[in-house]
């Protein structure tokens, strides 16, 4: 697709034309799925959130050969373990390289130029990714799951939520681990790489009034705007 | 007691440290995830393969 859609320059009669109208003009297919990124996106750190994402690909792929063979097969066959293991070391992964995504957007002041809702959108998702993680531990059905439950246990009963949170049971952890955190999660993911789509990558700091001046706002400007400076 | 049962019900390794206590695991993640940190924003990343046809 070739320079940005036509916008109907009438104003639309129903929520649904303002919602197109509003995707056609701020969210335009080549803004969606860009083939260049400004200059100084290459950089290592610029890559640890793509990994975080794909990480989260591997624990949902595998999260779902778990749930269609349960724990009987999980537990006990090697094939079962193996795929046990590639959920869990896909999760340490996970965090690790979303701890790392963080500790970079957070020294560059991600939420500059307009970016709030991308930082607090990525936030809220650390905090559900706790969550689905606590979730994941308590319906192990080992010792490990026992000893976590159970000092979890005080800890959401002193926060206040023990009544309607429980991690000792087992039903409403498991449901609430393989659907319920999940679905939350993906909402979340989606909208947080939709934002980031919207007001392009956050450019460093010394970048800034590059991007001020009008150049490299978008992930789709060229890299010549920014090698430039 | 069984070998597996000593294992499976021990409380691991942990590094005190004053009123803190961190389990050695948790003390590497830490410590790999700063690593990398540093090396993600000091390492050079490698440039762009230009397609010559593309660009000649």
């Amino acid at each position: 697709m070739s320079g940005a859609p036509t916008v109907d320059d009438e104003p639309a009669s129903s929520w649904i034309g303002k919602v197109r109208n509003r995707l056609e003009r701020d969210l335009p297919y080549d803004k969606v799925l860009p083939e260049t990124q400004p200059a100084y996106v290459a950089s290592w750190i610029y890559v640890f959130g793509v990994l975080t994402l794909a990480a989260l690909v591997m624990i949902v792929a595998s999260g779902t050969v778990l749930a269609f063979e349960g724990p009987s097969w999980y537990h006990i066959s090697k094939v079962g373990k193996f795929f046990n293991s590639l959920h869990f070391w896909a999760v340490q992964l996970f965090f690790l390289f979303m701890v790392i995504h963080l500790l970079g957007k957070f020294w560059m002041a991600a939420w500059r130029g307009n970016r709030a809702r991308t930082w607090i959108t990525g936030m809220i998702a650390l905090i559900v990714s706790i969550g689905a993680a606590l979730t994941g531990y308590v319906i192990q059905t080992n010792f490990d799951s026992q000893w976590i439950a159970f000092e979890a246990k005080d800890g959401l009963n002193a926060v206040g939520i023990g009544a309607w949170f429980n991690v000792a049971n087992l039903g409403q952890n498991l449901l609430m681990h393989v659907f319920l955190m999940p679905a939350i999660l993906a909402v979340l993911v989606i909208v947080h790489v939709v934002l980031v789509r919207l007001h392009g990558v956050v450019p460093p700091m010394d970048a800034a009034e590059v991007e001020a001046a009008g150049g490299a706002v978008h992930a789709s400007a060229t890299t010549e705007t920014t090698e430039a400076r | 007691m069984l070998l597996w049962q000593d294992e499976a019900i021990s409380s691991g390794s942990y590094v005190p440290w004053g009123w803190l206590s961190i389990s050695v695991p948790n003390l590497i993640v830490i410590i790999v995830m700063i690593v990398l940190f540093v090396l993600a924003i000091t390492l050079p990343f490698p440039k762009e393969r230009r397609n010559p046809r593309r660009h000649s």
